[in-house]
């Protein structure tokens, strides 16, 4: 596409120009200030700004401000023919804000008004849309300057320090968009929305800082939004709840109202009677009392001649029974004299008895010629004998008479007298032997012993004891002893006896005895003292029976003496309490009569002080539920339920969009973070390629083409000097004018080597020193070959040193 | 002598509309007005009883000086007789103080009918027998007719008028059982010359004319909220000596609700909307608009100073643009960003998520330099 041709009558500060494009290099030579600018932005407004104005757009705005007029032109017009394809096409344009017109006059000469045909054909028309016109084509110099500079200081140095990755951030952010502050604009939307907020559970970050226990500060939208929805929710349930107890109170309260009027029209009505009924209730008491003591009076009065009587009857009892007991003492007393009687004639008889067998025993005793010397003597001359034949004993002889010519032998041994023996035999003497024959006699004494004396002893001890033998009458000792224990027995028995006798005497002489006896002799009889004495016992107690009876009814006498004086006060103070009685019946019936259903008039009053109790308590039970009743009602929102459920529905759908905004955003970041790494992976290879192309000759080929590679290390940041192979500090080469020069002119190249095209370059030679100049030249001349190039200057000097069109302003 | 009623019900008087924070005075005092537009018609006419069929309080916890006010409003009456029937919002269970707080105020010919029994009108010069059905607390399955229905005779008088709160089967929905349901059966079963309802916010019958019908129900006197589209109205009735009805709605309410959505191409369609909008009673209109769609680039921009048109016009205006969007179409996006440029790149990526893209252009014109 090419521009042909440019007229206006006025646009901004130029009036009534007219200019001729051709082919390649166009020069626009013309002084500062004398519109150079205002023409190529007329070109541009006539290609691309829409006749109407719209004033409350930016570009209507600016439009207005720097191309109607000044002061007050309300209109600026333009007119360009250009070339696309092989077709020629014309835009009419006349801006303004009410009386616009505007028109693309088509190859055909047909010309088309409507603003949305006209879109139509510019898209056939124009390969790419107005931003990258006005980006690429149209931009200034100083445009590319402040991308390079802008992308130069972004943060991330390492991003930028390959041609590469340079190039691609500088086309990526042709239209001021810087990637690193959308990446944060999105990090920073994200963030508002959803702090403390986790978007994939859909819920709160952290469970125990829910609706119960919410953060009050750093949180997000989403987060506030929901916890306000649920502060809502449990608003509304407590609401909801509150609302029920409070109706339920309502009623609570209404049945015990209800409640208290029925109890209190019962009170009521009972009330009426009460006071008579408590009238009665006196009046009966007061009957009962009287009634009570008439009763007992009644039967006092009958008692107590009773009583009197059975007294008199008592006494003559008692004075009967005393005097039996009277007889019976006395009859006692016979009986013991008779046992007496009876208790002495015994004795004398036993006495008798006793003397009788003392009498026999003295005669027995007389039989009885030993005495305890006697027996002794005997035994002493028994003991003797033995001693002595003890000893003689103990000096025993043995002997045998072997032989013997002697007729006889007579033999003496010990004590005995003699004996003849035989020969051969063996005989023992005792202490002393003698054998005798007619031509012997031979005494063998024990020499151990004196037996002649101990032979005296013997023999006078043996006859003493024979004539002790003899008087005492016995043959033996034993028999000695025997008779000594008889009579022994029979003094001992005699003994006795005479105890006996002394015993029964009991100091008294006999005489005495039988004297006593003869006094008792007349008596009467009488029956056996142990029967008397229980008779007597009976009576006894029976008197003392009497005794007591008498005495309760003297005692019950008395009293009825104290409390009445006499039966005769007693009868009548009886008479007046009867006629009492009869008064306060009569009373009875003038009062009020207890209804039926009541037993007693105790059970009425019971019941009335019951029913004012329970009164009482529903009253204050009442005054309780009320009390809560106003306090709940003050708790309860004023706010309707509905209003509370549309706010509800409001906040849910508030939470949604955001929830939504939040997904939306996630979905950008996404698409944002892939589109950056394909254009990463993208190759820019042929912007790269001409780009460095551009370089090469700008620079005088300090840089080898054909080593290109997407990812050397061309430092392009003069703010540190590394040495690395090839580097080529791009811009330390002075300015970054040349940088954006090869940059314009590969972007441009790239996007419109398909197409053709043109470009305007507005003196961006102007900071070139001569060296670099011309090389720039040099480059500028390869690319009018191919495009239409519009370049602006005042330096007439730069015209010449290209072969172009040169239109004067 | 013919009967003349006026028949209102549910002003929910004391409502709050914290919704409404910058126009809450206005809503609350219009249900005030409203009352006292209907005591203007009824007046007009010569209407002899003003019949309240429920719901004349919100809540049983009215202040006193309003509730001073209502009477005083009340008694700009000019007619026989006014009936107050307690609602299930403003029930009558003997525990609260509102009815008895009331029944101090009033002079005469105020009847709260607030006992399940007959009120006769004959000391009001009416001759009419009154039968009430009223709410002793806010929720409750069975309606209050049985007392009604227990009667076994009745006054000797000319009209027999019953006035009840609750829903009406089949035209008020009581999904759970909880207002008071009354059948229309139930009700003609009755033999009542006229039935006097409360509780719905709708009026019903739906005709604004009609002769012969004995069943009405008040509906608001005054809109109150986003989901009532009806401007407020009572019931003028006249009972003839022969018991026919004829009955008109009479107009009462103060402000409006619109609740509105409307899809968008162009600023036309805008522009055409706020027009209808402004020219139908945009005073006291009380209007929720939601605006979707998506507006060429330079529409979108202008739309702002239509919009203030509609908030200059309307009583109160609230506005969701969320849906509301500059339409991204390749032709916006060659236009305003280089061929290649990634914002160029991301909003073509997301074409297929228009909320995205319309996301992503925004944020990206903010970073823009």
């Amino acid at each position: 596409m090419k521009i042909n041709n440019f007229s206006t009558e006025i646009f901004a500060g130029i009036n009534n120009r007219n200019y001729q494009f051709k082919d390649g290099l166009n020069i626009l030579l013309g002084d500062n200030e004398a519109g150079k600018s205002t023409v190529i932005n007329a070109i541009y407004a006539s290609l691309f700004v829409n006749p109407q104005l719209k004033l409350n757009t930016t570009e209507g705005r600016e439009f207005k401000e720097k191309f109607l007029p000044y002061p007050d032109g309300d209109f600026a017009e333009a007119e360009i023919e250009f070339q696309a394809g092989n077709n020629n096409y014309k835009f009419y344009k006349k801006w303004s804000n009410s009386n616009y017109r505007g028109f693309l006059e088509l190859p055909d000469g047909r010309r088309i008004e409507k603003v949305s045909k006209i879109k139509e054909y510019k898209n056939d028309i124009f390969p790419y849309g107005k931003s990258t016109y006005n980006n690429i084509v149209f931009s200034s110099q100083q445009d590319i300057k402040s991308t390079l500079k802008r992308i130069n200081a972004e943060e991330n140095p390492e991003l930028i320090d390959t041609i590469n990755s340079f190039l691609r951030r500088a086309v990526m952010e042709l239209d001021g968009i810087s990637i690193d502050k959308f990446r944060s604009k999105i990090e920073n939307e994200l963030e508002e929305l959803t702090k403390k907020w986790n978007l994939k559970a859909d819920a709160v970050q952290n469970s125990s800082r829910g609706v119960n226990n919410p953060y009050k500060v750093g949180t997000g939208k989403i987060y506030d939004s929901y916890i306000a929805r649920e502060q809502l929710r449990s608003r509304i349930k407590q609401s909801q709840i509150n609302e029920r107890k409070y109706e339920e109170l309502g009623l609570e309260i209404k049945e015990l109202k209800d409640k208290e009027a029925r109890i209190i029209a019962e009170i009521k009505k009972l009330s009426e009677i009460e006071s008579e009924i408590n009238q009665r209730a006196a009046v009966e008491l007061e009957i009962d009392n009287l009634s009570e003591k008439v009763n007992k009076m009644t039967q006092i009065a009958k008692k107590w001649p009773d009583l009197k009587s059975e007294l008199s009857k008592l006494k003559l009892n008692q004075e009967a029974e005393s005097k039996k007991i009277e007889k019976l003492k006395e009859e006692i007393k016979r009986a013991e004299k008779l046992n007496e009687k009876q208790k002495i004639s015994e004795q004398l008889e036993l006495i008798n008895t006793s003397q009788k067998k003392l009498a026999e025993l003295e005669n027995l005793k007389t039989e009885f010629t030993v005495s305890p010397s006697q027996v002794k003597n005997m035994e002493r001359y028994k003991n003797k004998i033995a001693a002595a034949e003890a000893s003689l004993k103990a000096a025993k002889l043995r002997a045998q008479l072997n032989y013997s010519a002697a007729e006889s032998i007579k033999v003496s041994t010990g004590v005995e007298g003699e004996k003849i023996i035989s020969e051969g035999e063996i005989f023992e003497a005792d202490g002393y032997l003698r054998i005798k024959t007619k031509e012997i006699d031979i005494e063998i004494e024990s020499a151990e012993i004196d037996f002649k004396s101990l032979k005296t002893e013997f023999k006078e001890n043996q006859q003493k004891l024979e004539k002790l033998k003899t008087k005492m009458k016995v043959d033996n000792l034993s028999q000695a002893r025997e008779k000594l224990q008889q009579l022994t027995e029979i003094k001992g028995k005699i003994e006795v006896e005479n105890d006996k006798i002394s015993e029964l005497l009991a100091g008294k002489s006999i005489e005495k005895l039988k004297a006593e006896l003869s006094k008792l002799a007349e008596l009467q009889p009488a029956r056996e003292a142990d029967q008397i004495r229980e008779e007597i016992d009976r009576l006894t107690s029976r008197r003392a029976d009497l005794k007591t009876e008498i005495k309760i009814r003297e005692n019950k006498i008395k009293e009825f003496k104290e409390d009445y004086g006499s039966l005769t006060l007693l009868k009548s103070e009886l008479k007046q309490k009867e006629n009492k009685i009869d008064i306060l019946k009569q009373k009875l019936k003038d009062l009020a009569s207890l209804p039926q259903k009541y037993k007693s008039t105790a059970e009425f009053i019971s019941n009335l002080k019951a029913r004012r109790e329970k009164r009482e308590m529903i009253n204050q039970k009442l005054r309780e539920k009320m009390n809560k009743h106003k306090e709940l009602e003050n708790v309860l929102p004023d706010t309707s339920t509905r209003e509370m459920e549309a706010e509800f529905k409001e906040l849910k759908q508030k939470l949604e969009k955001q929830k939504n905004k939040a997904q939306n955003l996630l979905k950008i970041k996404r698409v944002f973070e892939n589109k950056l790494e394909e254009m990463d992976q993208n190759s820019f290879q042929p912007l790269v390629n001409t780009f460095s192309r551009n370089l090469e000759i700008l620079t005088a080929g300090k840089y080898e083409a054909g080593f290109i590679d997407s990812d050397f290390s061309i430092k392009i940041k003069s703010s540190q000097s590394r040495e690395l192979p090839g580097k080529f500090e791009l811009l330390s080469y002075g300015t970054y004018d040349a940088a954006a020069l090869a940059l314009r002119l590969a972007i441009f190249d790239n996007l419109f080597s398909e197409y053709g095209g043109f470009i305007i370059l507005d003196d961006c030679l102007v900071n070139f020193d001569p060296e670099r100049r011309k090389k720039a030249v040099k480059l500028i001349k390869e690319y009018q070959e191919k495009y239409q190039i519009i370049y602006t200057t005042c330096d007439p000097e730069r015209a010449d040193e290209f072969e172009a069109n040169i239109i004067n302003i | 002598m013919s009967l003349k009623i006026m028949h209102t019900g549910d002003l929910h008087l004391g409502m709050k509309f914290n919704q409404y924070p910058n126009i809450s005075t206005e809503l609350e005092n219009a249900r005030y007005q409203a009352l006292e537009n209907i005591i203007r018609e009824a007046n007009r006419r010569n209407t002899d009883l003003l019949a309240i069929a429920g719901d004349l309080f919100d809540r049983a916890s009215i202040k006193n000086v309003k509730i001073k006010e209502t009477i005083s409003i009340l008694n700009g009456f000019a007619g026989d007789a006014i009936l107050i029937l307690p609602g299930n919002h403003d029930y009558s269970d003997g525990v609260s103080n509102l009815w008895s707080q009331f029944k101090t105020e009033i002079k005469g010919r105020m009847l709260i009918l607030d006992q399940e029994k007959i009120y006769l009108l004959n000391d009001f010069g009416i001759n009419a027998a009154v039968y009430p059905a009223p709410c002793d607390r806010k929720l409750s399955a069975e309606n209050r007719l049985g007392w009604i229905k227990n009667l076994t005779e009745r006054p000797q008088t000319n009209y027999h008028l019953l006035l009840a709160h609750g829903a009406l089967a089949g035209f008020s929905p009581d999904l759970n059982d909880d207002y008071f349901k009354m059948t229309e059966k139930e009700l003609l079963n009755l033999e009542m010359d006229l039935y006097l309802l409360g509780h719905s916010h709708l009026p019903y019958p739906k005709k604004e004319k009609l002769s012969g019908y004995k069943i009405f129900n008040n509906g608001t006197p005054e809109p109150d909220g986003m989901d009532c589209s009806h401007p407020g109205s009572a019931w003028y009735i006249e009972l003839n000596k022969k018991k026919e009805v004829e009955a008109s709605r009479i107009k009462t309410g103060n402000y409006h609700f619109s609740d509105q959505e409307a899809e968008l191409n162009s600023l036309n369609d805008l522009k055409n909307l706020i027009d209808k909008i402004i020219d139908s009673e945009a005073k006291t209109k009380i209007l929720r608009l939601r605006l979707k769609g998506e507006l060429p680039r330079d529409d979108f921009a202008e739309k702002d100073k239509q919009l203030a048109r509609l908030r200059e016009n309307c009583f109160y205006v609230k506005i969701d643009q969320n849906d509301l969007t500059i339409k991204i179409n390749q032709e916006l996006i060659t236009e305003e960003f280089a061929e290649n440029s990634f914002p160029f790149q991301l909003l073509k990526e997301l074409e297929d998520n228009h909320q995205a893209q319309y996301l992503a252009y925004k944020m990206l014109k903010e970073v823009q330099q």
